[in-house]
């Protein structure tokens, strides 16, 4: 849940959905998005309450587990960024390449 | 191998329907994610920082081809086409959705698997030496004493909430391979001097916030008081564990405060109440159960692993025996190692391709069996000498035929914060520039047995405080970096390595590592080893290397 930040510091919602766990921000249109540039920036403490209050409900209704609260960059062309290593590799995935499953040659024939 | 009796069976097909009546009311509403949550990680369902990670226990680090198979399929029909091998001889999927967990398990069910208790404070999945029942140094099969000890911990109804997880380790080998001192119970077995077979029993090792070297608590306990012996541990333990501070409530923590002595007297004197009860170990029940691990029948051969590596045609045939290959206990087999550590290889994974040709390739030439290790490699047992050209052929097409067990490049890692809630660093990224730094392998076979162990934060899944060289992750004000520790090991001799210095970045982390081989092959004696040079050395060389590059 949300940590204590200084006032006015620039905040997005996050959570995972509970269907797939995937990494959703909320939006300003009131639905959860993949894209963290997307995400409604929040700043003053009594905004980010209201918005928790909002998504607190999406918990309840089971679209949504795991809310946090996460200071971020605001930039009004492109949309929020992550502060930290750890959200910046929540909201664009890990840094690695992921394993591509390839086909490999098979085994000879047992007989 | 163990093959599961109609108890065995129903118990994980009740599961099953059980998880899934679960997950259907979470989904549904019925439950909230507070009630939902002990559930879904008594099957080893956790949420990760991208999605649901599921972890399915491989007892003892055994598996059959067929089951293989299965795991393939998960990893394609489930998830991103790869699966994560673990320090704990498990397997993790990064990917999972929640609704699709029942079907996982539905199908992991249909060949004898499941994931129960790879989570939670419970005895968890009993890890075993990864050559059980093929190295020439063994006294028994470990998996008989392990399957025992999953038979008797499975929904052990005192032991599902205890303080804190509970993790055994068996080895029957008089190389330690199964890292048995540093666990919450480590088994060794040995014969007495009438020859009965019996344990050496460990308690309180492991690592983490406080990592520990296990202590002996009986030198001997006959076989058919293993059960009953381990029970009053468990008991006293979960009688006295710090339920009130996590950092504080793993057995580690309890036998330091009292004492080995106090914690043995309470140990025995709780023995005394349930030795000649209904845990006695009757013969003709090990029996039973060591007849699933009677040994395969081998074909008549000869020859040695020697022998094999001087009849190799090609130099790098030669070159991956040297490295992967070690003795059977049966002339003319080898054990075969197959490395799941690659260049750029993230540690421990492999492809559903790679894992079905691996079953194959089981089949084919291992009398279709397959381990896990420790050290996220994977392990054909029974490889007939007069095969490894054709295995080699075809492990080395699939990009597992690289020729480093042991070798510096062969790091252990964890997931790190690429996928870990936990974490504090990355881990896969800094193996990832290790294993490109000592991408020669031949440069490799030169510097030796050298482990480097990767945890992204100080709960040590990848058992960094026992690397030769350790590395944990720290977040230093949002800095990722890595606090480098020298000397540690996890075999017989198992040690905690020494901090060598503050915590550097990961670029100076790799320079660093270059750096302490160089000291290593300027002063090392003939015939030593990485870790004997510490040890005879201690760590003031290698800091004056780290303090020079700083
Ligand atoms: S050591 Fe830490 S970062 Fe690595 S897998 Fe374990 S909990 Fe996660």
């Amino acid at each position: 849940m949300a940590r204590k930040l200084a006032a006015d510091t620039p905040r997005v919602v996050t959570a995972n959905r509970l269907v797939d766990g995937v990494v959703v921000y909320r939006t300003a249109g009131g639905i959860w998005s993949p894209r963290l540039h997307r995400a409604l920036v929040v700043r003053e403490q009594a905004a980010v309450d209201r918005l928790l209050a909002v998504c607190r409900g999406d918990v309840t209704g089971c679209e949504v587990v795991d809310l946090q609260v996460i200071p971020v960059q605001p930039d009004p062309a492109a949309g929020p960024r992550a502060i930290s290593q750890r959200e910046a590799i929540r909201a664009a995935g890990p840094t690695i390449a992921l394993p591509v499953d390839r086909p490999v040659p098979t085994a000879a024939p047992l007989f | 191998m163990y093959q599961y009796d109609t108890h065995d069976q129903a118990l994980v097909d009740q599961r099953v329907a059980q998880f899934r009546d679960q997950v259907d009311r979470r989904l549904a509403g019925e439950l909230t994610e507070d009630q939902f949550k002990p559930l879904r990680l008594m099957n080893g369902l956790y949420l990760q920082l991208h999605a649901y990670m599921l972890r399915v226990a491989i007892p003892y680090g055994t598996l059959s081809a067929p089951q293989m198979r299965v795991l393939a399929h998960i990893a394609r029909r489930y998830d991103r086409g790869y699966g994560h091998f673990t320090t704990r001889q498990n397997i993790q999927y990064n990917w999972i959705r929640l609704a699709d967990a029942p079907d996982i398990l539905a199908d992991l069910a249909t060949v004898g698997m499941h994931a129960i208790q790879t989570s939670g404070n419970c005895i968890r999945n009993v890890t075993a030496d990864p050559w059980a029942g093929v190295a020439a140094d063994e006294v028994e099969d470990p998996r008989i004493t392990a399957e025992i000890l999953r038979q008797w911990s499975t929904l052990h109804p005192e032991f599902s909430f205890l303080p804190r997880k509970f993790k055994i380790a068996v080895t029957g080998a008089a190389s330690d391979r199964a890292a048995i001192k540093v666990h919450d119970i480590g088994l060794r077995l040995h014969r007495a001097e009438d020859g009965a077979i019996g344990y050496e029993v460990l308690v309180g090792g492991g690592l983490g916030r406080t990592p520990v070297i296990g202590k002996t608590i009986r030198a001997f306990v006959p076989r058919q008081d293993l059960l009953s012996y381990l029970e009053a541990i468990l008991r006293v333990y979960n009688l006295h564990g710090r339920r009130d501070n996590i950092y504080k409530a793993r057995i580690k923590i309890l036998v330091d405060a009292l004492g080995i002595d106090v914690f043995r007297q309470q140990v025995e004197a709780e023995w005394a109440t349930v030795r000649e009860g209904a845990l006695a170990l009757p013969d003709d029940v090990v029996a039973a159960i060591a007849a699933h691990f009677a040994p395969p029948a081998h074909e008549a051969g000869a020859g040695s692993v020697a022998d094999a590596i001087e009849a190799a045609p090609d130099p790098a045939l030669a070159r991956w025996i040297r490295a992967n290959v070690a003795p059977h206990k049966v002339p003319g087999y080898g054990i075969v190692n197959v490395s799941l550590k690659a260049t750029d290889q993230p540690p421990g994974d492999a492809t559903a391709s790679q894992m079905d040709l691996l079953a194959d390739l089981a089949d084919r030439f291992s009398l279709g069996e397959i381990r896990v290790t420790r050290e996220q490699n994977l392990v054909l047992p029974h490889v007939r000498l007069a095969d490894l050209p054709a295995l080699w052929a075809a492990l080395d097409a699939a990009g597992l035929g690289t020729p480093n067990i042991g070798l510096i490049s062969d790091i252990i890692a964890c997931p790190g914060l690429d996928y870990c809630a936990l974490a504090n660093a990355r881990s896969i990224p800094l193996a990832q520039a290790l294993t490109r730094r000592f991408a020669d392998m031949d440069r490799a076979q030169e510097v030796g047995e050298l482990h480097v162990n990767i945890s992204g934060c100080i709960n040590a899944c990848a058992h960094h405080h026992v690397g030769h060289i350790g590395i944990l992750g720290v977040d230093r004000r949002g800095e990722e970096l890595y606090q480098v520790t020298l000397g540690g090991r996890a075999d017989t001799d198992a040690t905690l390595g020494t901090v060598v210095g503050p915590a550097v970045s990961a670029e100076r982390a790799v320079d660093l590592i270059a750096g302490f081989v160089e000291t290593y092959l300027a002063i090392r004696h003939p015939g030593e080893r990485f870790i004997d040079t510490v040890a005879r050395v201690g760590t003031a060389p290698f800091k004056e290397t780290f303090h020079a590059a700083a």
